[in-house]
């Protein structure tokens, strides 16, 4: 498109945001993509990689008000030159989130939506879908309700609507913070056609596994500014200690191994260590009261003290079987006994915990200390329904400790009078788990806690159930971040066609097994 | 008029599944999915559905002729089945009948507060219709077609588009309630009947404000994707899809308007 083969380019640039909570600022970075390459922007969280992607895109200055420096040049003209239009159609943008990036309720009319907005002829538009669902591989996602597609199809779906707009370049912005292993793999495929046909792509991204083979270079970004920039090759070689010392996620996940046996495994205290605090027999679930048996037959144990990664396709009913397990879906048939007793859905709703992904639904006091509060109400709420007013002083202050220690134990002392819903993704993740943990539910359940988080917040919220484990809490994980599971989870539990089809404990000589359940092939 | 309105899509399926077998590779992998969201098949076309919905509006508060409100909703529920939810259809025409039967057992108790029960109930059979066939036009309904339509009609880019945002608000909204409801009880806070009328400050406090807070980050995070996609552009807007009326889309509005005339006709008294 332009003649120094130059696709996008920072000269001295920089944004600060007016209003502070919007995203870190960047500040005199210089750089140069050329055109048909791939390159990754990573760093960890605050570092400004998304500030970066939305100079690139436009949003930096159309959407977002703050102070400019230098200049980012798209194709050889200063972004600020750029209709917003014309912009829109050469730099194609697909977002963290797939779910609040639709703007309509089927794919077929999702995908023509870029177009229609831009006037392009109806026989044109016709031809871009069928174009794009060729070149994307995706024919199969055409006329479905977009509702019902899962996240990695959706996120394909995003990457479609915007390439039928025809762009020379593509600017994701953490486009696999929701998917799965499988569909990061679907989506690398994505992108190596894109790559294929030339296209320039800009990927600002945290876990940086599924762009092996793919990025051309990578940029590393450090608290607003650009820290080094090396190409894949180079970035390969570096020793995966450096690579943690600045906080990055994995490489090549061949090199992620679970910790060794016994070594790490602190004993549990308070409870016995072993007994089973879940047991779950013979359970049946399923939608309506004729629908196909999602969780079929299912029995299953868990060990106070242990953590279990339930790990299995999409779709496979794993959330389901969590939400049941937490009491948020009756069972058609089956026992679920927690610590010994046999309990109903509704008296399961509140014993078992169950760690939302966004974790900001489960936050509903005003202050950090506030909502631990709540937690122990709710556990003194259900302990004793008609408690007496004797004792309730000395209560009281035992409350205040405990609040104390959690907050000194899960690293929030500091944001004790923070608003919940002010916190940082990571942070909020650790306070639900946290008030979970007060709750008194012995059972935590939790789907996927670490999507969207980078190295240093992961490490964090590891460290935070090996505390819970050696308190004597049972724990299950739904996920899929395998750096998470190596981190933490002493267990690895296949689920599929609806019951534990395989579980073996995660050593370094059961790694090869798990990195295929996670679906590494 | 009886041309085939899905000539486009159909070439295009084609098309499609040519680059299927090109693109083997890849589509192997996901064909786990391939049943789920299948779109409905048929649909009435969005103009008609306007139309439909003008002419119940209309003809909602002329009661007298209870028989042609019950055609109202026969009509009703013979969409919902020709659009294939057969399921649907039953629901409300089981509610329908609930409805009427409340309403005369009121009647047969004389008293005052009996007689304010059977007016409310009054109210609700009037707007039944309004509702129900909402309902099956919401579900149906492609927003695409729907905005062609409306431009078609010659409204505005932003009424346009706020209509078509606002489509998808409402399944988005429901989802976002249920998700804080389920949250509450995973808490331990569940919304029980008793928590509804000792506190129910902190009830709605506890469900309004997590579904507010992201509400605002959906909203932030949708009008991003909207600049980019172009939502506000200058340049006049087109439509994929191409409509053009169907026999059955003929048949349902005339039988519409026919049921519509004849409940106006009572209501100002030239037939009894």
């Amino acid at each position: 498109m332009s003649a120094t083969g130059i696709a996008i380019e920072w000269r001295e640039a920089g944004f600060s945001y007016a209003s502070t909570a919007a995203a870190a600022s960047v500040r005199g970075v210089s750089f140069a993509q050329r055109e048909g390459e791939c390159v990754v922007v990573t760093g960890p969280s605050g570092c400004g990689k998304t500030t970066l992607a939305r100079m690139a895109n436009g949003l930096i200055p159309a959407v977002y008000a703050g102070e400019a420096e230098g200049e980012v040049r798209v194709f050889g003209r200063a972004v600020a030159d750029w209709e917003m239009d014309d912009l829109s159609c050469a730099v194609g943008s697909v977002f963290q989130n797939p779910r609040s990036q639709f703007f309509n309720l089927d794919t077929t009319s999702e995908i023509a939506f870029g177009c229609e907005n831009m006037g392009v002829p109806p026989d044109e538009i016709a031809r871009r879908i069928a174009a794009t669902t060729r070149a994307l591989g995706i024919d199969h996602l055409l006329e479905r309700d977009i509702r019902a597609l899962s996240g990695g199809e959706k996120q394909l779906v995003a990457v479609a609507s915007v390439h039928a707009m025809e762009p020379s370049a593509f600017v994701l912005d953490e486009p696999t913070a929701a998917l799965d292993v499988r569909a990061m793999l679907r989506l690398r495929d994505v992108v190596a056609r894109l790559k294929a046909a030339g296209k320039t792509i800009l990927i600002a991204e945290h876990r940086l596994w599924w762009l092996r083979g793919v990025a051309d270079r990578i940029v590393l970004m450090r608290d607003g500014a650009v820290a080094t920039e090396m190409s894949a090759e180079e970035f390969a070689q570096m020793p995966a200690e450096t690579r943690r010392r600045i906080g990055l996620r994995a490489w090549d996940i061949e090199q992620v191994e679970p910790r060794a046996a016994g070594a790490a495994r602190e004993k549990p205290q308070g409870r016995a260590e072993g007994a089973s605090a879940l047991i779950v027999r013979g359970l049946k679930v399923r939608y309506g009261r004729s629908g196909p048996f999602v969780v079929n037959d299912c029995d299953f144990d868990a060990a106070a003290g242990r953590a279990v990664a339930l790990v299995g396709r999409n779709g496979a009913g794993k959330t389901t079987f969590a939400r049941c397990l937490a009491g948020l879906h009756a069972e058609a048939a089956g026992e679920i006994r927690i610590e010994g007793e046999a309990l109903g859905p509704r008296k399961r709703a509140g014993r078992v915990f169950l760690g939302m992904q966004e974790s900001g639904y489960q936050l509903f006091s005003d202050t950090v200390e506030g909502e631990l509060r709540l937690a122990l109400d709710a556990r003194r709420a259900r302990k004793a329904p008609a408690a007496g007013g004797e004792g309730l002083d000395a209560a009281r202050e035992s409350e205040t400790a405990l609040i104390d220690a959690a907050l000194a134990n899960f690293g929030l002392e500091e944001l004790r009078g923070r608003h919940p819903l002010s916190l940082s993704g990571g942070q909020r993740q650790r306070l639900a788990i946290a008030a979970g943990s007060l709750q008194g539910s012995c059972v935590l359940v939790l789907d996927e806690p670490t999507s969207g988080l980078d190295l240093a917040n992961m490490e964090r919220i590891a460290a935070e159930i090996d505390r819970l484990k050696a308190a004597g809490h049972c724990i299950v994980i739904i996920t899929h971040d395998f750096e998470f599971a190596c981190a933490t989870c002493d267990e690895v539990a296949h689920f599929e066609n609806g019951r534990i089809a395989e579980r073996f404990d995660l050593t370094p000589s059961t790694a090869p097994r798990a990195r295929t359940l996670f679906g590494f092939d | 008029m009886l041309a085939e309105p899905d000539g486009c899509r159909s070439s295009l399926r084609a098309a499609a599944s040519e680059g299927r077998t090109l693109g083997k590779a890849c589509s192997t992998r996901v064909t786990v999915a391939d049943a789920r969201g299948a779109l409905p098949s048929r649909r009435l076309d969005p103009r008609v559905s306007i139309a439909i919905l003008v002419l119940i509006n209309a003809t909602a508060f002329a009661p007298r002729l209870v028989v042609g409100q019950i055609a109202m909703v026969a009509l009703c529920a013979a969409v919902a089945i020709w659009c294939g939810r057969a399921a649907s259809a039953v629901k409300w025409c089981a509610a329908y009948a609930g409805v009427m039967a409340a309403g005369y057992a009121f009647l047969l108790v004389p008293n005052a507060a009996a007689a304010s029960f059977a007016t409310m109930i009054v109210m609700v059979r009037c707007v039944f219709c309004v509702g129900m066939f909402a309902s099956t036009m919401i579900a149906t309904t492609r927003v695409g077609e729907l905005a062609c339509a409306l431009q078609r009609m010659r409204l505005p880019r932003h009424g346009i588009i706020a209509v078509c945002v606002a489509l998808r608000f409402f399944p988005t909204m429901a989802g976002e309630f249920r998700a804080v409801i389920e949250a509450l009880r995973v808490r331990g806070m569940a919304i029980t009947p008793k928590s509804i009328v000792t506190q129910p400050v902190r009830v709605m406090e506890n469900l309004l404000v997590p579904v507010m807070s992201r509400l605002s980050i959906v909203a932030d995070e949708l009008s991003n994707a909207a600049v980019v996609r172009g939502m506000d552009s200058a340049r006049p807007r087109t439509s994929y899809y191409d409509l053009r009326l169907r026999t059955a889309d003929i048949v349902f509005l005339a039988l519409f308007a026919a049921t519509a005339t004849v409940l106006l006709l009572s209501k100002f008294g030239v037939i009894s």
